[in-house]
């Protein structure tokens, strides 16, 4: 059981960056907009996950958030 | 140290084709990937425009499903925000309603000082004897005395025993002047006694103040005809005060000639003094 329930917790957190990510791109609020600069968070979150734990963002699913994000944005703009 | 051709051809394929632990896709390939799809967008083709347009539509509607949390918590931010606004508006409104209320209870105030003193400046020019205004001080008030300290003296020539005016209205005399002040002393005042006349039964009386209560009639003839609502004029008998000043009219109860006077002295912000005719009682 309680191995079961650490899998659950370790599955969570594994995907819990996925999430994030979609989340974001979805949401389109990955710019924050300070008053002396803008932060984006859809970087940020790749950069990081990417570098401290690669296992648990693949390319593919930076790929797609990629893609998401341009939908929702609106890019390519001809 | 020397890299030869083969490191940096083990260098590009790990950059570009290696997949790396559990990679499914290559650098190299997503990157062709993309080319493809900017290629695509160019190309106009129905089949392609249904497919777009359905992978638009479903990420449209995930965005919108997504951004619900997002929404919701600014309406609530935005909620609350506007609620701490309002309660600022309404604090700063409040204080602008005291404000405000205290402005227009002043104008009041100054309205209706300047009606009096216009009032008063109209007696003035109407009246044929030589008065001047005065504003009241102090106003003490005792069960049995009853007098009024106004703001002017010898400097306005005001002498003891002129007549002190409400209006037109007789409410006393100046007893005591100082140079900046005066007393007046009430005709309700239990000292107070004056000479007056009836109108119209014609009778000499005085007019004997008693405190609080009304002023009476003392000294009247034994077969007088005095009845109610008969005017009291000053008589100007013993040269004190001009003759014919309106004081009140007679109310007669149990058999005691009572006086109303016209002006209610308990009301009386400003006093006319008339300096003329006046003799001075030394």
């Amino acid at each position: 059981m309680a191995y079961i329930f650490k899998q659950m917790q370790f599955k969570i957190f594994g995907l819990f960056p996925i999430f994030l990510l979609l989340y974001v791109s979805l949401s389109g609020n990955s710019i924050l907009d300070l008053n002396f600069f803008s932060v984006n968070i859809h970087y940020i979150l790749v950069y990081y996950w990417v570098l401290s734990k690669p296992d648990s963002l693949g390319y593919g699913l930076i790929f797609i958030s990629g893609i998401i994000s341009d939908v929702v944005f609106g890019f390519p703009r001809h | 140290m020397d890299t030869s051709r083969d490191d940096v051809g083990i260098l590009i394929r790990s950059a570009f084709l290696a997949k790396g632990i559990k990679r499914r896709f290559s650098l190299f390939i997503l990157m062709l990937v993309s080319i493809i799809f900017l290629f695509t967008e160019t190309i106009d083709t129905k089949p392609l425009n249904f497919v777009r347009s359905i992978i638009k539509d479903t990420i449209y509607r995930g965005s919108l499903i997504v951004s619900y949390p997002t929404k919701s918590l600014k309406l609530f931010v935005g909620y609350v925000d506007g609620h701490i606004k309002l309660s600022n508006k309404y604090n700063d409104l409040k204080e602008e309603n005291d404000l405000l209320k205290s402005n227009i209870s002043e104008i009041d105030f100054l309205e209706l000082e300047n009606n009096q003193l216009r009032k008063l400046i109209d007696e003035r020019i109407s009246s044929k004897s030589n008065l001047i205004s005065a504003r009241i001080m102090l106003d003490k008030h005792s069960p049995y005395l009853n007098s009024f300290i106004i703001n002017s003296g010898s400097n306005k020539n005001i002498k003891n025993g002129m007549a002190a005016l409400h209006g037109k209205n007789f409410i006393g005399r100046i007893v005591d002047v100082n140079f900046f002040s005066s007393r007046i002393i009430l005709i309700s005042d239990l000292n107070s006694k004056i000479p007056i006349i009836t109108e119209p039964s014609a009778s000499h009386a005085i007019l004997s103040g008693h405190g609080k209560n009304k002023p009476t009639l003392e000294y009247l003839p034994e077969n007088h005809n005095i009845k109610n609502d008969d005017k009291i004029y000053t008589s100007g008998k013993e040269g004190i005060f001009s003759p014919g000043l309106p004081i009140g009219e007679v109310k007669i109860e149990d058999n005691v000639l009572k006086v109303n006077l016209f002006s209610d002295l308990n009301q009386i912000t400003f006093v006319n003094v008339n300096l003329g005719d006046v003799k001075e009682i030394k």
